[in-house]
């Protein structure tokens, strides 16, 4: 701003105000006319908005969990199941966890989910396979085939169990139910598409 | 901006989740120092805790960056720290769609260098470009918590800004 005129300083001060909306009306037309007149203007202005711009692009910080009365721990209490959280996360998450019972009850219900979906039994193939796995015992790869077969079931049987949060009544789906479930489903679609992928 | 009007039982819980982050990123953007921006947050919401009961109707933002602000004063004074450099960002949580990661690395940079360009403003300058710029308030609410004329907050703004077009280099 150094040897500018008082009256191009005033300008270039209403510049801000004016990307702002902070200004009279009196002012505004002046600085219309201005950034219709004088190039300089017009330069100083696109070099002000570009810097307001990338200002307002800063992000909102995260603070510390612990700073914040009824913060809760969200996607965290899944990591502490699983003893993925980082060295620095767990006395937050074990503090928190000590004064908010939410978060206790929430990672009950994600303990239960969690116990439901591991205690999901590995699934025999369908007997009419039988057959043709004993044929192919000395294949190569067999064993990969099968591997796949009982996870991607797992997953299935995982789908199958609604709701698996049932917090009373965690084991009132009768195993042998989702297996005859299974077997039917596993009979139609799901089987040949895992042999088509592992056949030799 | 609110007021307490609209909502009369706003608790200091209540402004603690609606203004934690702002408080935090806004000591942190003057600071550039994780350690002072949780103190501030700390300091600040305790000041609330003891002055919400004898708040009176008006601009709650203006009281509570009046708060802020002078919260922030007292600790500056207390503790005579200088800056230390400012850490990467690194969360991008409110940024909504997922940026990609070239998009994170480049805006990582990008805050980093518009961090460091903040801190070398003079104070003044520094807090009301953040005050309107990273928190948002309009120019009455920043001369009200700065106890400053708004003709001031307005040459504060521009030159502060003016300084920093100055400390930015834009890529051609």
């Amino acid at each position: 701003m150094a040897g500018m005129t008082p009256d191009r300083e005033r300008i270039s001060m209403l510049l801000s105000c004016y990307l702002d909306g902070e200004l009279t009306p009196d002012e505004l037309s002046e600085v219309v006319v201005a950034l219709e007149s004088d190039l300089d203007v017009i330069a100083e202005f696109r070099s002000l908005k570009e810097t307001r711009s990338t200002l307002r692009m800063l992000p909102v910080l995260n603070m510390p969990l612990e700073l914040i009365p009824g913060g809760h721990l969200g996607e965290q209490l899944s990591a502490y199941l699983d003893g993925e959280l980082i060295t620095a996360e767990m006395p937050v998450v074990s503090t928190h966890l000590d004064s908010c019972p939410e978060c206790r009850r929430e990672l009950a219900d994600l303990d239960r989910s969690r116990t439901a979906v591991r205690a999901l039994p590995g699934v025999e193939p369908p007997i009419f396979l039988a057959p043709k796995i004993e044929e192919k015992k000395t294949r190569r790869g067999l064993r990969t085939a099968v591997a796949l077969a009982a996870g991607a079931a797992a997953v299935t049987l995982a789908f199958a169990v609604t709701p698996l949060g049932d917090s009373d009544h965690p084991s009132a789906v009768s195993i042998t139910d989702l297996e005859s479930r299974h077997i039917a489903r596993a009979s139609t679609a799901f089987v040949p598409t895992a042999l088509s992928v592992n056949a030799p | 901006m609110g007021t307490m009007a609209d909502n009369p039982t706003l608790s200091w819980e209540d402004v603690a989740q609606r203004y934690g982050r702002k408080i935090y990123t806004f000591a942190y953007r003057l600071t550039g120092n994780p350690d002072d921006a949780a103190d501030l947050v700390q300091e600040v919401l305790l000041r609330v805790r003891k002055g919400l009961s004898s708040y009176t109707p008006g601009s709650f933002d203006g009281w509570l960056w009046r708060i802020t602000r002078n919260a922030f004063l007292d600790g500056v004074r207390k503790k005579k720290r200088r800056p230390t450099q400012p850490l990467p960002d690194g969360d991008y949580s409110a940024l909504g769609a997922s940026p990609s990661p070239d998009e994170v690395l480049a805006s990582v940079r990008l805050s980093d260098d518009v961090q460091s360009a903040l801190l070398k403003l003079p104070y003044e300058f520094r807090e009301a470009v953040v005050l309107c710029d990273v928190v948002g308030l309009t120019y009455d609410e920043i001369a009200d918590a700065a106890d400053i004329p708004v003709g001031t907050v307005r040459s504060r703004i521009h030159r502060g800004r003016s300084m920093l077009r100055g400390l930015l280099t834009w890529p051609v």
